[in-house]
């Protein structure tokens, strides 16, 4: 038996082909617009209107947001299609004909393979960038030199979890106690670590994984393969609507098995220390291990390190630290030693923009030499965005993340359960559509929304204090101080000023020293906004920034790919008593409260342990009064919500804000944005079991 | 012929009951089955639908709206003659009679079991103290399968014909679909099937008022149909609100019955309007509905023998088949039911098309379950 014999198929003209087609791709555009309009919307109008600073880049950051909508549509679609179907048929064929040792295996593999396709490593070290080797010696070495056994230790984890998770379906055990015992244990060991400088910093990056390595990819999935196992399990007349829990389990793993891997290498890096006594030469031996070579880390000095650092670190030799850069600029080996991959175009980037004036000297002899290669260097880089490498990355990336777990799977099905696969070429064409719309909205994430994110972040800080606008920085060419000017003000503060000529009309700008630069003879001027509302540091302002965060993180929530499917199933299994859009709101006012919550640790330096262990402990007793369904999905939503559009978004924002105020680390706002949907939604829950008993307890009054 | 191809491994009638209470009370009705030594049972779940009277505002008009929660759907099959001592153990047991907590009922149906397993519950415990518990007798189950999102709609209208609690459950489309090439993921399969009962003598009426509901008589829009039910007790607590009078109408309604040993007094006594009369005309008649359930993954093979031996299109639903005794079974509890209306002549033909594709093997282990479909409508083309 075929799916479809030649002799029954109907065929269709072209045109009426096309008529289907159209309502369908309309409906599900329609979708994810509605999706995706807050967000977008909200974010433009406050960048315009609030902040009162125009958008750069717009016409880009249009186009990237038609591929997130589009990318959207097809990924979602390629959800329901392929992937969740996929998932679904191991689920039930697995446990029928193989031993639970190959089942546990499979699960394994599914976790590591899963969060290997899906490196979200990426956006940790992002959230990382920020780091200096001196401050956090360990979650430095952890996130450049060590990162792949990053990825290795939160793999294991999401493995371990999803093993856990099968047997769980496979023997009915309750997610409770696995709760009950895993959330205190793990607040305890981060509460432990908080007594370790070095670990102190891990705790935010092990919490935070968690939730990042659960992507878009790997929760459909699992839920589908939950649902599947869970469908053959005899459970004794229920029905039993289960398939959640792993997704917890594959947030709540990771964090242990990375403070493992943290507490390994705790011996062999040096204590967090000052910048000078880092870089000094007694220290050298004990600081170079955290970089893959010597030559690394004098790339990472002289682009990190501050004027007095880079000499201490040529043992306080102005003269060796120049001949060393002469040397640099000459041996193509050494710069691609020091610089790494793109080297030519880091050094170019360091050299103009980051060395001092003596280095610039060194490296390319006088001021005329310097001006004329900033010249060329700026005519290079005005190109725009590389839609080519744009796009090949992404769509490697998509085929990466997608195509070896779905091969993977099919081989399962072929040559472990010899199974012919029901409606294969609908699930082909499902996982076309996934890998497609994950290539496209990859992109258009880039192009649109984290850059509009990360307008909107840096400039966020302007509500309550005053931020230069580098994206709007102008450079005055041959520049004569002769032409400064001098000015006083009523109290007889006297200040300096001079007139920039331009689109016919002169602007006074005031003058700063400090912009202008004696070798190039270039003034470069940043203009200054805010405080916006109230005074600098003022609460109004801050009030203004904790309540844009709540609705940019409710907005980018209701647009999560992995939310939508969770939402889906969710009202799937539930025959609709309980809604997707009950659920998303929920999670999205959850996640809305972490964010803000997450914001104001960044503002006012509130250590993460503060913020996380209320949420949870009251999480534990709420988990008591809750029934094991709700349970199962409260708990799974906190793993979807940090998915590939709120991050971007949030980490912008997050670094924005933590550079204007200058924190170590943007970490731990994504763990905040996974606590709180967990609250809400097990709220909600109470209160719609309580509906539920209430109509029954009304029920039995009348029989007594 | 067709009564000895369906009742191949037994010639006794069969009851098909079926056991829906709210999701709380599925343990209870659990416990009271295996009690009563029921083995297998397939279960699926169902949203039950209540009218509520909701008062935002003590200013503001009342609205009514809906309240929908999760139910849990048991059937099982049994000797006819067992059924009703069943049913009524279940009753007490559940407290069923009490207005608000569930229904059951039973159907006659044919059956025919797969090689090897008997799906026929012939065991059972019976419990000595048969209560007279209240049964209502001469009922009809209307099932209504439309699009994702229309249920609500054909519940309400039902609600509001004074029908007791209807439920929904989800199933996917067949038909037209399966005979396209990919292009067939295009059409919507998701379908809601509206399940309510009814007593007999209400039915036309209430098929009636359910499809102008839906236009069901219009193309694309669904299917109704209605068969038999021997004898239940159904759930009559079918509005939550403000209580007016001392007595809710369910209790006044449940006293009545009581008073009057039946139910018959509940007849409705609307007159057929001149619309019914032109709906009357395109009823189908005589049809029979077949329900196979087969082991998940299946259901398309299945569907695509019965299309080619003469159905029309079917609506699959998943449901999980388990043992309730420790006994293990080859059967797989992931299983699907398959739906369908078709004309007595062409059963005969199915069960052979389905029977080449293997459906009564081990792997698929596929019940055939036949039953009178009276009454039924949908769209039938120019």
């Amino acid at each position: 038996m075929s799916d479809s014999k030649a002799s029954s198929k109907v065929h269709l003209t072209f045109k009426q082909n096309l008529d289907m087609i159209k309502p369908y791709v309309k409906k599900r555009i329609l979708e994810q617009i509605k999706s995706v309009w807050l967000i977008v919307l909200y974010l433009i109008v406050f960048q315009t209107l609030i902040l009162g600073i125009p958008i750069s880049e717009a016409s880009i950051i249009s186009v990237g947001i038609i591929l997130v909508v589009a990318g959207l549509t097809f990924f979602m679609e390629g959800l329901v299609l392929g992937l969740m179907p996929l998932g679904e048929i191991i689920g039930v064929k697995l446990p029928q004909k193989s031993k639970l040792p190959v089942i546990l295996t499979f699960s394994f593999i599914l976790g590591m393979g899963a969060t290997f396709a899906e490196p979200a490593v990426g956006i940790l070290q992002v959230a990382g960038s920020s780091v200096k080797a001196w401050d956090a010696p360990l979650l430095f070495l952890l996130l450049n030199k060590y990162s792949n056994y990053l990825v290795y230790s939160v793999g294991i984890g999401v493995g371990i979890a999803v093993v856990f998770g099968m047997l769980r379906f496979l023997y009915g055990w309750s997610l409770k106690p696995f709760l009950y015992i895993m959330i205190p244990g793990l607040l305890a060991i981060s509460a432990l670590a908080a007594l370790d400088p070095n670990l102190i910093y891990l705790t935010g990056l092990a919490w935070d994984c968690g939730g990042v390595t659960t992507g878009p990819v790997t929760v459909p999935l699992v839920l589908a393969l939950g649902i599947g196992i869970s469908r053959i399990v005899n459970k004794g007349g229920d029905s039993g609507s289960g398939g959640f829990g792993v997704v917890t389990l594959a947030s709540a793993f990771p964090i242990l098995t990375v403070m493992i891997l943290g507490a390994f290498f705790l011996f062999s890096v040096p204590k967090p220390m000052a910048e000078a006594d880092f870089l000094s030469s007694q220290n050298r031996a004990a600081t170079v291990y955290l970089f893959s070579s010597p030559e690394n880390m004098t790339g990472y000095v002289l682009q990190n390190a501050s004027k007095n650092g880079q000499l201490t670190y040529f043992n306080g030799d102005p003269a060796l630290m120049l001949s060393s850069i002469r040397q640099l600029a000459q041996d193509n080996q050494l710069k691609k030693a020091v610089f790494g991959e793109k080297a030519e175009a880091a050094f170019s980037n360091w050299a103009l923009f980051k060395a001092t004036d003596e280095q610039k000297l060194a490296i390319f002899g006088n001021a005329e030499a310097i001006s004329k290669e900033t010249d060329r260097y700026l005519a290079s880089g005005a190109k725009g965005v590389d839609a080519w490498e744009l796009t090949v990355r992404n769509s490697v990336a998509a085929v990466q993340a997608i195509v070896p777990l779905c091969v993977f799977f099919f081989l399962v099905l072929w040559l472990i359960l010899r199974e012919r696969i029901p409606r294969k070429d609908e699930l082909l064409l499902g996982i076309a559509f996934a890998v497609i719309g994950m290539g496209i909205f990859s992109v258009g994430i880039e192009l649109g929304l984290s850059k509009l994110g990360g307008q909107v972040g840096e400039k966020l800080p302007a509500a309550f204090k005053s931020i230069e606008l580098a994206d709007q920085k102008t450079v005055v060419r041959n520049f004569d101080p002769a032409v400064v000017q001098t000015a006083i003000s009523d109290q007889g503060v006297r200040e300096q000023f001079f007139y920039l000529s331009g689109d016919n009309r002169y602007t006074a700008l005031t003058y700063n020293p400090a912009g202008f630069d004696q070798a190039s003879r270039q003034y470069s001027y940043v203009p200054k906004k805010g405080p916006l509302f109230g005074a600098t540091g003022g609460m109004l302002g801050i009030l203004v920034v904790l309540i844009f965060a709540f609705i940019m993180g409710y907005g980018a929530t209701l647009a999560e790919p992995a939310l939508n499917a969770l939402g889906l199933t969710v009202e799937e299994l539930t025959v609709g008593t309980f809604k997707k859009s009950l659920l998303m709101q929920a999670v999205a006012i959850g996640v809305g409260l972490g964010i803000g919550l997450g914001v104001a640790k960044i503002i006012w330096g509130i250590p993460l342990i503060w913020l996380l262990a209320p949420p949870y402990v009251l999480l534990m007793f709420i988990t008591k009064t809750c029934t094991e369904e709700f349970v199962n999905i409260g708990w799974d939503s906190a793993g979807v919500t940090t998915g590939p559009i709120t991050v971007p978004l949030v980490l912008a924002m997050g670094l924005g804000i933590g550079g204007q105020v200058g924190v170590v680390e943007g970490f731990g706002i994504l763990a905040m944005a996974s606590v709180y949907p967990i609250l809400s939604v097990l709220l909600v829950s109470l209160w719609v079991n309580r509906k539920q008993k209430s109509a029954l307890q009304e029920a039995a009054a009348e029989i007594a | 012929m067709r009564r000895e191809l369906m009742n191949m491994n037994t010639t006794i009638r069969i009851a098909k009951v079926t056991c829906e209470v709210y999701k709380s009370l599925a343990p209870l009705a659990i416990a009271s089955l295996r009690k009563q030594n029921i083995e297998h049972v397939h279960a699926h779940s169902r949203r039950a639908v209540v009218l509520r009277e909701q008062s935002t505002f003590s200013f503001l008009p009342t609205i009514t709206g809906l309240d929908e929660d999760p139910a849990e759907v048991l059937e099982f099959y049994l000797p006819w003659s067992q059924a009703e001592q069943v049913l009524k153990t279940v009753v007490r047991e559940v407290n069923l009679s009490a207005p608000g907590r569930g229904s059951i009922y039973a159907e006659e149906v044919q059956l025919r079991n797969p090689e090897g397993v008997d799906f026929i519950n012939s065991n059972v415990t019976l419990s000595g103290d048969a209560q007279p518990e209240l049964i209502l007798t001469e009922l009809a189950s209307i099932n209504c399968v439309v699009q994702r999102g229309q249920g609500n709609e054909i519940a309400r209208h039902a609600l509001e014909a004074g029908t007791n609690v209807p439920a929904i459950s989800f199933g996917l489309g067949t038909g037209l679909r399966n005979k396209l090439g990919l292009i067939r993921v295009t059409i919507p399969a998701e379908k809601e099937l509206v399940n309510v009962i009814v007593h007999a003598q209400d039915r036309d009426e209430i098929m009636n008022a359910l499809i102008q509901a839906g236009r069901l008589d219009q193309p694309g829009n669904g299917f109704i149909g209605a068969s038999p039910v021997g004898f239940g007790v159904l759930n009559p607590k079918t509005f939550r609100g403000k209580q007016r009078y001392s007595a809710s109408m369910e209790q006044v309604i449940t006293a009545i019955d009581q008073l009057k040993t039946g139910t018959e007094w509940r007849k409705k006594t609307v007159s057929l309007q001149r619309s019914d009369v032109y709906l009357k005309k395109s009823f189908l008649h005589d049809l029979l509905n077949m329900t196979l359930i087969c082991n998940e993954g299946k259901s398309s093979d299945i569907v695509n023998a019965a299309i080619s031996a003469g159905a029309g299109g079917a609506t699959i639903s998943k449901i999980k088949y388990s043992t309730m005794t420790a006994s293990k079974h080859a059967v797989s509890p992931a299983r699907e039911a398959i739906s369908m209306g078709v004309s007595p002549k062409s059963v005969e033909a199915i069960i052979h098309a389905i029977e080449a594709a293997g459906a009564f093997g081990s792997d698929t282990a596929c019940i055939v379950e036949t039953k009178p479909l009276p009454l039924a409508c949908t769209y039938l083309g120019k």
